[in-house]
């Protein structure tokens, strides 16, 4: 198979392009997501949650060399959840990489904020609770909290294709659809200060052609995954998906570009429901109840 | 053939000529959650794979 766009053999097949084409057609994607739909303006803070996996690392190597071209900077901020074994590899690639490429780095651990790492939660006072629902909810709190503290105008997800259209067929399945109103390339259906907007510049790129990506430009990662990640829902979900993309190939991106056709109808019924941001009674946090998530599942009143 | 699985974290010796796309029909690999590394370079699906080569199959998976 030949490159689509020069005469060298391809190393990918979908699109048939070669080592050198295929990294800059990565890179021309998050460019064009980032300019279609204005997710970094001149003079923006970027805050990237980065959690050394290859999906952060490739979002923030690319935000990275885009920077000065769109005159915006960034921080690196990474959630220590404190999995034994796992998190802590994962920081080690973090901070090497930063400090390679002389990119600010603050890591922000559950033991500072929440009195216990995940590891002990789950030994200890949450052993009912579901690893991702328990983690979840704090790292989306952390990450909020940490990006305003860094004065970021914008927080940067390595959310790709695939985690986008599982997210978008979870929501279905659980009969939620309005839930899929706060996805998209640009998150945030309501604004206010206390809430820092999220961008996924890589949404449009297939998980695949991501692992692909880091493997050629050579980031010294670990293809590891999260040791309860075998729990979680998404992960089955995920595997219906590539099972269904084997046999109908573009089913994923075909979800994808119907969801966003009718996104603004999805909003306007989220927006039905949530005409204001309210503010959790015990944090002070951004939420969607008067206690937030967080808060119940430190309080361990929620029963999930 | 040397065929590392990196998902089971296991290697298996076999006598093998075919593609990429026809090893992994063989050895069960769904072409969606894996990327193939033959002599530690990526390759297509229809790259010809000979019984000498060192193959391995990554797993594509969200590290969280």
């Amino acid at each position: 198979m030949r490159c689509a766009r020069c005469i060298k053999n391809a190393v990918y097949s979908d699109p048939a392009l070669c080592k050198k084409h295929f990294v800059v057609s990565i890179e021309e994607t998050v460019e064009n997501t980032i300019k279609k739909y204005e997710l970094i303006k001149k003079r923006d803070h970027i805050v990237v949650a980065v959690s050394g996996g290859k999906d952060s690392i490739t979002l923030l190597y690319i935000l990275n060399k885009l920077k000065q071209k769109l005159s915006f900077t960034l921080t690196a901020l990474a959630i220590d959840e404190g999995i034994v074994g796992y998190r802590d590899k994962t920081l080690v690639t973090v901070t090497n990489f930063c400090k390679q490429y002389d990119i600010a780095l603050q890591i922000v651990s559950y033991k500072d904020s929440f009195g216990k790492s995940l590891d002990q939660f789950l030994t200890t006072t949450h052993k009912n609770t579901k690893p991702c629902t328990l983690c979840g909810a704090f790292r989306r709190t952390l990450l909020n909290k940490y990006a305003r503290i860094y004065s970021a105008s914008k927080l940067a997800t390595g959310h790709n294709l695939d985690d986008e259209s599982q997210a978008i067929l979870m929501n279905l399945l659980r009969g939620t659809p309005q839930a899929s109103a706060r996805l998209g390339p640009q998150t945030g259906v309501i604004e206010d200060n206390m809430f820092i907007p999220r961008i996924k510049p890589l949404y449009f790129i297939p998980e695949k052609q991501i692992a692909a990506y880091s493997f050629m430009v050579g980031f010294n990662i670990e293809y590891g995954e999260c040791p309860y990640a075998v729990q979680a829902y998404r992960g089955i979900v995920g595997e219906l998906l590539n099972g269904y993309e084997q046999k109908h190939r573009g089913a994923k991106k075909n979800m994808i570009n119907l969801f966003l056709k009718n996104k603004k109808r999805l909003m306007k019924l989220s927006m039905e429901q949530e005409e204001k941001v309210n503010y959790c009674s015990r944090c002070k946090e951004p939420s969607a109840t008067a206690v937030c998530k967080t808060c119940l599942l430190l309080e361990n009143k929620q029963n999930l | 053939m040397k065929v590392f699985i990196e998902r089971k974290k296991q290697t298996i010796n076999m006598q093998f000529t075919g593609t990429v796309n026809d090893l992994l029909k063989k050895i069960n690999q769904n072409p969606e959650a894996v990327l193939v590394a033959v002599n530690n370079e990526l390759v297509a699906n229809d790259c010809k794979l000979k019984n000498s080569d060192s193959v391995k199959i990554l797993a594509v998976v969200s590290g969280g």
